[in-house]
């Protein structure tokens, strides 16, 4: 079996790269080969030029793994200060610089005093966020960074991770969620049977069409809210109603210019509109499978 | 050789519960029988090989089985440079125990006005010592090859099958088996007499030679294993 397929990808300087794709699409394993952990039978994997297992890509490299598999008798802190020996900073900083990174993820000394078996998931991925932040590398892979984080903590990761990107590292997500990736990523390959089926920059995302669910108030007028009279707003502007439930409905807009369009004509005629979201992310219609996008109940 | 690997070793075997006990009975018993049996002079401490496989049983394979290599290699850390740390920390640390159990022995020989000289007391530390690092190699060499503590396993069946073709040899009368038999003994168990290689007769050559291949040829075949392994999240 195929686990990988003639992948062909190039990941700019400073670029925050997704990797996204269905269970069992080859994506750890182009993780896996972007760090030179696995081999591929054939072709090439540079990183600035060199091999992705020479040790001076390593030296600059941060890496957090799916399943993080720590050394659990290993105080927080200890582990820390292990990877930054291993990465080989400066001995003299090792301390404190493991003590900063064990605050930046949002862990207290305190913390970083426990052995590694009594954090939760939720902690142990800010261990791992911490260890892979450490001596600020220049490369950061991620695989699924905030699995098991709690709200607080994404919104801290994302934090980070914008650090990251403004002191220029370059940045390889693989994930599953979606709207992280969108928020996170310049770009974004789609990985299905070991091939990268296509690689989209989330601007032009902006062109394809999806559901926008809308919510009024109960002051809106009421003449503007029959099935007629909403699917003739909607097909003005080429949006395309789909449901009607009160007090929302949802209707097909083409892109974000037609969802702007949308809105500016149901407030132009008297739905006080209260809340517009996509029903779906850009990146989910990557998931429907040529044919069976009409697949389901 | 990594230091930081050494260490990280040497907390991860202090970390082991049963281990650190097998290891504190090794070093005391000897010693218990030295305190109150009288003319056993340095037989009791014939336990540098305990003190080897107990610190260097699953010295990779357990890594390898718990995954921590991933994280460890996405370092800037070679794979000869972990295998090398990895046979040096537990070989050093089992000669600590050996050396410093033989400096208590020596002791309480003493104390009985039994201590031996110093040619002796030397020769029987630098046996024990080549015992010591011969028996990790060799287990390094199968735990880069087998998950968890697969190396002891593996070290038992080739000892069984050692002394099995020496019996066989026996009943059939086949010397080719017996030299397999020994052969294998010596692979697993290497180790070299330097009373005899010392002790004024002639050098035995051979018995350097292969003591010394041995070692070289496990540790060398080790790091080639994990040069070659390959890395997947899936867990051995």
């Amino acid at each position: 079996m195929r686990a990988l397929d003639d992948v062909s990808l190039s990941v700019r300087p400073g670029e925050a790269f997704g990797i996204i794709g269905p269970n069992g699409a080859g994506k750890t394993t182009l993780l896996g080969c972007l760090l030179g952990l696995l081999r591929p039978d054939a072709g090439r994997i540079a990183v600035d030029g060199r091999p992705a297992d020479d040790l001076a890509v390593r030296s600059v490299t941060g890496y957090l793994p799916e399943r993080l598999v720590l050394d659990r008798w290993m105080p927080g802190l200890d582990f820390l200060a292990y990877h930054h020996a291993l990465a080989r900073l400066d001995p003299a900083r090792r301390h404190d610089e493991a003590a900063t990174a064990l605050e930046r993820v949002g862990l207290t000394q305190a913390d970083g005093r426990q052995a590694i078996r009594r954090y939760s998931r939720g902690m142990l991925q800010r261990l791992g966020l911490a260890q892979a932040l450490l001596g600020a590398p220049r490369y950061l892979f991620l695989d699924e960074p905030i699995s098991g984080v709690d709200p607080a903590g994404v919104i801290l990761f994302r934090k980070l991770l914008g650090e990251m990107r403004a002191r220029g590292a370059t940045l390889v997500i693989n994930s599953h969620q979606l709207d992280q990736v969108e928020r996170i990523c310049d770009r974004v390959a789609f990985v299905r049977g070991g091939k990268v089926q296509s690689i989209e920059t989330l601007e032009a995302g902006a062109a394809h069409a999806r559901v926008l669910r809308v919510r009024w108030g109960a002051n809106s007028d009421a003449s503007a809210l029959t099935p007629e009279r909403l699917s003739t707003l909607g097909a003005g502007v080429g949006a395309a109603l789909e449901e009607l439930k009160p007090p929302e409905a949802r209707f097909t807009v083409a892109d974000d210019d037609g969802a702007a369009k949308l809105l500016a004509t149901l407030l132009g005629a008297g739905v006080r509109v209260i809340e517009a979201t996509p029903e779906s992310g850009r990146l989910e219609r990557l998931f429907v499978e040529p044919g069976k996008e009409k697949a389901g109940p | 050789m990594n230091p930081t690997l050494i260490v990280a070793l040497l907390q991860q075997r202090a970390r082991s519960l049963p281990r650190m006990a097998l290891v504190f009975s090794f070093f005391t018993l000897p010693l218990m029988v030295l305190a109150f049996a009288r003319g056993a002079g340095l037989a009791p401490l014939h336990v540098g090989q305990a003190f080897a496989v107990l610190l260097g049983t699953g010295i990779i394979g357990q890594d390898a089985s718990s995954g921590t290599l991933q994280l460890l290699f996405a370092r800037p850390v070679t794979r000869a440079e972990y295998v090398i740390s990895r046979w040096l920390g537990a070989a050093l640390a089992a000669s600590c125990l050996m050396v410093a159990q033989l400096a208590i022995g020596a002791g309480l020989l003493a104390m009985h006005h039994e201590m031996p000289g110093a040619k002796e007391l030397l020769l029987f530390a630098g046996e024990q010592l080549l015992t010591i690092f011969g028996m990790v190699s060799v287990l390094l060499l199968f735990s880069t090859m087998l998950p968890g503590i697969g190396d002891i396993l593996a070290l038992i069946v080739a000892g069984i099958t050692g002394q099995a073709l020496q019996l066989g040899a026996a009943l059939f009368k086949a010397p080719w088996l017996a030299r397999v038999g020994v052969e294998l003994g010596r692979f697993v168990s290497p180790s070299l007499d330097l009373g005899a290689l010392f002790g004024g007769g002639p050098v035995s050559w051979f018995e350097v030679v292969s003591y010394f291949s041995t070692v070289t040829l496990c540790v060398a075949l080790a790091i080639v294993v994990m040069n070659r392994r390959e890395l997947s999240y899936a867990t051995e």
